[in-house]
């Protein structure tokens, strides 16, 4: 399993986290304040030794200069004698040297007795400093250039013994990390007590939320105390009584809507069946109609004259309209009650192309209007889907354009769209055009671009919107595109669905 | 006088009588000491150095003075004392007052010491374990100083005016050999073209540092302190001559001191090193090797000496 630390932070309760955070905070604070501590108590006992190495030179350079002056060389390794008495019992290496930098005198008590001068001491009468410190690993070394008048007449070097400081560092580093550890673990206790008490109420508020996620919405916190969870608690206290308060008159209104909703469906229902059944019961006298009708057309009752041929024509011709309009009431009404069912099988485009030219080439003539037809050549030789209702789609389409062209010419093209698994079918005329306000409506029942169109031009609307729901049924889609004054283009788009090859078409 | 004041009078008489009569028996037994110490010899015998440092110089010959002061019993001698004097007249006087028995120094001021007191030489010592030594001139090798002629009209570093190698021996040394010497007061101080200028640096570390550093053409030192001085260093000197050797230093004793005294003191001095705990009461004194007589005699010995002294003291 990955392990990752800031997945395991993130997995850490809220009250370890605020607890480790203020813990580390702490360490972080007094480890700080103890090295500011460490360093300013080491600043401060190097100054001591540097002061007590400067009373050294001090009081060495007091006693040595007549002698450096006469270069009295015994003098000089008495005194450092003495100087090493001074050092309070330990060690304090001394070195005395001459104008010239020669060591004349050193702890040993020995005679040096050399001809060459000392690296330190050149330094030192080369430079601009009076007094030089050192600090080496071990020791402090404090040198003094010893001036009589303007001239330089030696060099004193003391070495003082870094150990005491070292011991009293090693005290000091001691203490502070008892101190810090002590702090540490106090602070972390009083970090952990802290956290419990904010993390205390939060927890009860957590599980307070889960009840509430649990569909107890009647929650109510006990709050003692005054600070921001308090403040909380009182705030969830009115949320999940507001809350209460909201779901019940949802619900109640969701009640409503369900008795409503299904009074709305009843009646939908009953709309549907009442449509179906009128429907149904009309069509048997519309056919009757229309069938006697025809048979006195073909004069199988005698002869009309032209007068009652006339009527008689115009008789069948408002039956067959009206039968259309009740076929289309009922698909509305198959459509809206989910009783039209799709046949999918395969089927020619080419095949398609014909029947409908068939069909509606003497809406073309009766209007003179030039019908146009193309087959795109990729499109596939059969397509799988429901043929009569494609047809039916066409011939809304085609009647419509038709119907609103009065000159120019209608176009059904069939194309394809191979890379989004597609094929089309486009009716173009070079009609009125809808107005760019009515495209939203023109595919909703009963709608034509205004009631006066319905007036000028036969049909009750529904032919698009019928349309439409074939479409949406068949997974398509539908839209338009016109302009005023110069014609429309209705385009379905439809999902490309191949037959599967079978040994007979194979043959 | 009533009855009161009468008691109060004898009280007092009696007190002052009993005081008197105690004071009476003290003195009596001090009149009585002489005999009851007949076989605990009381007289002290006391030895001495010059030194401006007399708490060190007693802490080194109190161990003498006590296996002298245990061993001369039969002169009805039963202490040994060390005491110190502030310099040479303040010795003389000890010895010539009885004061001091016998009085340790190197040759120059021992002589000195002598003629003032009438104190006598006796005996060398061989302090440091050194029997006799000698002066050396020195000069830094890159002074271009080759002998002593070369030093006319320069400074050279000497001692002290009572030192022997530091002062007597090399001056001495001067004169016999014919060259005018004259003391200056600083190294600094010009020299006469003919004379060679000699200023006293006080100790013999410092003549040898004076020469390091320059500050004076050439310097005088022991053979013994010369030896101290680091090879390295040493190569980068050059020795312009060496004077003779006289005794390391010499055991004086004063004068009306008892001849018999004297020799029991000779006797005990000789033999201390083969004596028992001897060695450690000698190493204690300076590393003292033995005490013995002047090879050429003592009347010899002290001539040459005496020569020496009289070429420093006559110029």
């Amino acid at each position: 399993m990955h392990w990752s630390p800031q997945h395991s932070w993130k997995r850490l309760p809220l009250s370890v986290k605020m607890a480790l955070a203020m813990t580390v905070l702490v360490v972080i604070v007094v480890g700080v304040i103890s090295l500011l501590s460490i360093r300013r108590e080491q600043d401060t006992f190097r100054n001591e030794l540097q002061a007590q190495a400067s009373l050294l030179l001090d009081f060495t350079q007091s006693a040595s200069s007549d002698a450096l002056y006469t270069l009295d060389a015994a003098y000089l390794r008495d005194l450092i004698a003495q100087t090493d008495e001074l050092g309070g019992g330990r060690d304090v290496p001394t070195e005395i040297y001459d104008r010239d930098g020669r060591l004349i005198a050193d702890s040993q008590g020995d005679a040096v007795y050399t001809l060459e001068s000392a690296a330190y001491s050149t330094r030192l009468l080369a430079g601009n400093s009076m007094t030089v410190f050192d600090w080496g690993d071990e020791d402090l070394t404090a040198g003094r250039v010893v001036v009589v008048g303007r001239e330089k007449i030696g060099v004193i070097k003391i070495s003082l013994s870094t150990a005491p400081l070292d011991e009293k560092m090693a005290i000091v580093r001691n203490r502070g990390i008892t101190i810090a550890v002590l702090a540490v673990v106090t602070g972390a206790a009083l970090a952990y007590l802290l956290s419990q008490t904010i993390t205390g109420p939060m927890r009860e508020l957590t599980e307070a939320t889960k009840r509430l996620a649990a569909d107890q919405l009647k929650q109510d916190l006990v709050t003692v105390k005054g600070d921001e969870i308090t403040a909380l608690q009182v705030t969830f206290n009115a949320m999940s009584a507001r809350l209460t308060e909201t779901l019940n008159h949802l619900n109640q209104r969701n009640h409503d809507l369900e008795i409503a909703n299904e009074a709305a469906l009843q009646a939908s229902r009953l709309k549907t069946e009442f449509l179906a059944t009128v429907s149904h019961e009309l069509r048997t006298p519309l056919n009757a109609i229309i069938g006697f009708s025809d048979m006195l057309l073909m004069g199988m009752s005698g002869p009309l004259n032209e007068k009652q041929h006339h009527k008689v024509g115009r008789l069948q011709e408002n039956g067959k309209r009206l039968l259309a309009l009740v076929n289309d009431i009922l698909d509305v009404a198959r459509i809206e009650s989910g009783r039209m069912e799709l046949v999918r099988e395969p089927f020619s485009p080419q095949k398609l192309i014909d029947q409908v030219s068939a069909q509606t080439r003497v809406l073309a003539e009766n209007k003179k209007l030039e019908f146009k037809t193309s087959l795109d050549a990729e499109l596939p030789l059969l397509l799988v889907g429901d043929e009569k209702r494609i047809e039916q789609v066409v011939i809304n389409l085609l009647s419509n354009a038709f119907k609103f062209t009065e000159q120019g010419s209608v176009t059904l093209r069939i194309f394809s769209d191979s890379d989004a698994q597609t094929w089309s079918l486009a009716v173009t005329d070079t009609g009125i055009g809808i107005p760019a306000h009515a495209l939203d409506v023109i595919f909703e029942q009963f709608r034509q671009v205004d009631n006066s169109s319905t007036r000028i031009y036969q049909g009750a609307g529904l032919g698009l919107a019928i349309t439409r729901h074939l479409v949406q049924m068949m997974d398509g889609k539908i839209k338009v595109e016109s302009t005023v004054g110069a014609g429309s283009t209705f385009t379905v788009t439809l999902p490309m669905v191949i037959p599967e090859p079978t040994p007979a078409i194979m043959v | 006088m009533n009855r009161r004041a009468w008691l109060a009078l004898i009280v007092i008489v009696v007190a002052l009588a009993t005081m008197l009569v105690g004071c009476k028996d003290d003195d009596d037994k001090k009149d009585e000491t002489p005999e009851s110490t007949a076989v605990t010899p009381t007289g002290i015998i006391a030895i001495g150095d010059i030194s401006d440092n007399p708490t060190e110089k007693i802490a080194i010959y109190q161990a003498l003075a006590d296996y002298l002061g245990s061993h001369l019993a039969e002169f009805g001698i039963g202490t040994g004392e060390v005491r110190i004097a502030p310099d040479m007249p303040g010795m003389a006087a000890m010895l010539e007052s009885g004061q001091l028995d016998i009085y340790f120094d190197s040759p120059y001021p021992a002589l000195i010491v002598s003629g003032q007191s009438g104190a006598t030489p006796i005996l060398r010592r061989w302090k440091g374990g050194v029997e006799e030594y000698h002066t050396v001139f020195f000069a830094r090798a890159d002074s271009g100083l080759e002998s002593l002629e070369d030093l006319k009209g320069q400074a050279v570093a000497f001692d002290e005016p009572f030192s022997t190698s530091g002062y007597m021996l090399p001056r001495a040394f001067l004169i016999e050999a014919g060259f005018t010497t004259t003391e200056i007061p600083n190294p600094e101080a010009a020299v006469g073209a003919d004379a060679i200028g000699y200023v006293f640096s006080g100790e013999d570390q410092n003549t040898i540092e004076w020469v390091l550093s320059g500050r004076v053409a050439a310097g005088v030192t022991d053979h013994l302190s010369y030896a101290e001085i680091p090879e390295e260093t040493r190569s980068q000197l050059i020795i312009l001559v060496e004077t003779e050797n006289v005794p390391r230093q010499l055991v004086v004793v004063r004068p009306g001191l008892d001849p018999e005294l004297q020799a029991a003191i000779v006797q005990l001095l000789m033999n201390l090193d083969e004596a028992e705990g001897g060695a450690e009461i000698l190493q204690q004194a300076e590393e003292t090797a033995q005490f013995d007589e002047f090879p050429q005699g003592t009347d010899a010995a002290l001539a040459r000496m005496r020569e020496l002294l009289a070429l420093v003291e006559g110029s």
